[in-house]
């Protein structure tokens, strides 16, 4: 049975006595996130993204299939995640293990219950057609801090995506390839972003987008998922009580760099979007202009 | 002191089964341990028809390996398929919509787009456990073995593209009198549903080449297969099925590959005594058995197809050790078209119940 490497009890006492004195390993403040970079492919729905030497790759696929019985109305939306030894020697193919579950909740909560994707607009014909979108993530690289970047990353991923265009005639439905039509965009609710907080020393010492070797050292974890104007889920599995207080505190900051990724991911969609536009011959094609 | 009990003759394939197959592989002529020369197929029995219950059956019984084939054949109606797209391409290229009297093979050809990929109409499976040999105890989950056999039938199915589309199809052609050109109602024939062939496959004893001996069950349960006529009926809004044997119709099958399976023996290199024999000897084993199998390090199979007096290879798969080359893949290519023509006899001679 693989397992994390044991951090040693020298390299434990440092990182805690460093943290004591507010000073970080690789000297971070606090509360400072790694550098987020993103990686848009070729294809539309394809990102890769990178905190700091964590790297997550998402893609989006969407194809035709048959609503829920339950939900006629709705498309159906599926995030898949699994953890394999190429992002750490501690994860086996095929056995589940508990951080794998936490983190497959964790963005389910976040980003499917949360309704980031408005999934009525899916529907090609209630009850018998409907968009299926699917967010397989694949975790390259784990350095800590793998619900976040996972987040941001699914989260920019379906901003990317194109879905091939659609138009119904009575019973006949007609799916365009890309070269016929411009694909559409999805229906995007609202862009939750996942801002981990890891707590040291009873508390006192709070800590921002840890590590890998300062995730096993601390005593809990919180995780809020926050979009631009407000808190979308909290999730604190045991470890050592926190006060309220406190935790107030942190959804405050985690609004405030919640916006700050999302402006982030915004900034870098508008680069893709531009270099997509060779020429800048976009504007010519446009057909709506002003008198 | 010497041992006093000698090993068995029996115990020789479990003790050391490389040097029992280099001490039959090195005699002169060369000998398997089964009796045959290297490039000796063993013979194949077939049987069709067996399942009566069936639309298609057959069996096969390859030397040691049997494998019972049932093709089940079910309609798939088109408003029942999520990403069904209409084609124009079809639609203009159908100037005989019903019934299909000539057998045009260029009109058959289907350009990148074949509904029976994107619809999954063939679906074939093979059950491995079954109990038919030490490695497949019966009720287990579908092996590796058995999930990369099914596989490897469904890629040649559609690679070859042994069956035709339009025997797949149900079309309905409206009447002429319900065509009104005013109101844009046309009288063009249109597809209502599919068959999906359901191709299920049980090996009753493992002794080595199951591809191929799949493979073959598989062509002769679609050669007997029977497909009831069936039609669009516009008042109930559903496919009908005429229950009379004579209406029944039989697939018109593309071509016939065969696949042929083969073994590289290569000896160890304790086996060899250096005055007497040449360092680089290997031997070409056609038709591997199970024992066979488990000495080969390399093994490969080749796909060909010699209908129509031409030679064709459709697939060529090679794993493990050095030792092929172009020369020696001449040479199997050599042995698998006297493969097909074994196979082409058995087919001609094949008998019913």
């Amino acid at each position: 049975m693989p397992r994390e490497i044991d951090i040693s009890n020298i390299e434990r006492n440092f990182i805690l006595e460093a943290l004591q004195q507010g000073v970080r390993v690789d000297g971070r403040s606090l509360d400072q996130f790694r550098s987020l970079e993103l990686e848009f492919g070729d294809e539309y729905g394809t990102v890769t993204t990178r905190l700091g030497k964590t790297r997550v790759h998402v893609q989006i696929s969407a194809e035709v299939t048959k609503p829920l019985e339950d939900r006629q109305f709705d498309g159906i939306f599926t995030i898949t995640t699994e953890l394999s030894p190429i992002a750490s020697a501690a994860y086996e193919v095929g056995r589940q293990t508990e951080q794998e579950v936490i983190l497959s909740r964790t963005l389910e909560k976040a980003v499917r219950r949360s309704r980031a994707i408005d999934t009525e607009s899916l529907c090609i014909i209630s009850g018998a057609k409907c968009w299926s979108i699917r967010a397989d993530v694949h975790v390259l690289d784990s350095d800590g801090g793998l619900i976040d970047c996972s987040c941001v990353a699914i989260v920019a991923a379906l901003r990317h995506f194109r879905r091939p265009d659609v138009s119904v005639d009575g019973e006949n439905v007609t799916i365009y390839t890309m070269a016929e039509r411009v694909p559409v965009p999805l229906s995007i609710m609202h862009n939750p972003v996942c801002i981990t907080f890891s707590f040291y020393h009873g508390g006192d010492t709070i800590v921002l987008d840890a590590t890998r070797s300062e995730e096993q050292v601390r005593e809990t974890s919180a995780t809020f998922t926050v979009n631009d104007f407000e808190l979308c889920q909290v999730s604190k599995m045991g470890g050592s009580p926190i006060d309220a207080v406190v935790l107030l505190k942190c959804i405050n900051t985690a609004l405030a760099k919640g916006k700050e990724i999302n402006g982030i991911v915004a900034k870098k969609l508008a680069e893709d979007s531009t270099k997509r536009d060779v020429g800048g011959l976009i504007a010519e094609l446009r057909a709506e202009n002003e008198r | 002191m010497p041992s006093a009990d000698p090993i068995p003759v029996s115990a020789m394939p479990l003790v050391s089964p490389s040097a029992l197959l280099h001490a039959h592989l090195k005699q002169s002529p060369p000998r398997r341990p089964s009796n045959r020369v290297p490039s000796e197929p063993r013979a194949i029995q077939l049987n069709v028809g067996s399942l009566t219950h069936c639309n298609g059956s057959s069996l096969v019984k390859v030397g040691a390996t049997t494998i019972v084939c049932g093709v089940r054949a079910e309609i798939l109606p088109v408003s029942e398929i999520p990403s069904f797209r209409v084609t124009k391409s079809s639609d203009r290229n159908r100037s005989k919509p019903v019934q299909r009297k000539d057998g045009g093979e260029g009109s058959d050809d289907e350009e990148g787009y074949s509904p029976i990929q994107l619809y999954n109409l063939l679906v074939p499976n093979i059950e491995l456990a079954t109990g038919c040999s030490p490695k497949h105890p019966a009720g287990t989950a579908p092996s590796v073995e058995a999930q990369s056999i099914s596989q490897r039938l469904l890629s040649l199915l559609h690679t070859s593209q042994l069956v035709k589309t339009s025997d797949l199809e149900v079309i309905y052609t409206p009447p002429e009198e319900s065509q009104d050109l005013e109101l844009g109602i046309n009288a063009d024939p249109e597809i209502k549903a599919y068959w999906t062939l359901y191709i299920d496959m049980m090996c009753i004893s493992h002794g080595g080449s199951i591809f191929d001996a799949a493979w073959l069950a598989l062509f002769a349960a679609l050669k007997d297969c029977l497909l009831p006529q069936a039609w669009w009926d516009i008042d109930s809004e559903q496919v009908l099925c005429s229950a009379a044997v004579e209406e029944a119709r039989r697939l018109e099958l593309r071509g016939m590959p065969v696949p042929s399976s083969w073994g590289v023996f290569v000896p160890e290199a304790r086996l060899l005594d250096m005055q007497d024999e040449q360092l680089d000897q290997y031997w070409i084993l056609m038709d591997t058995d199970a024992f066979e199998e488990g000495t080969c390090e390399e093994s490969g199979c080749i796909t060909v197809d010699c209908s129509n007096n031409t030679d064709s290879i459709l697939r060529l798969e090679k794993s493990g050790g050095a030792v092929i080359e172009i020369e020696q893949l001449e040479q199997i290519a050599g042995f698998a078209k006297r493969r097909w023509q074994q196979w082409r006899d058995v087919l001609q001679t094949a008998s019913g119940p």
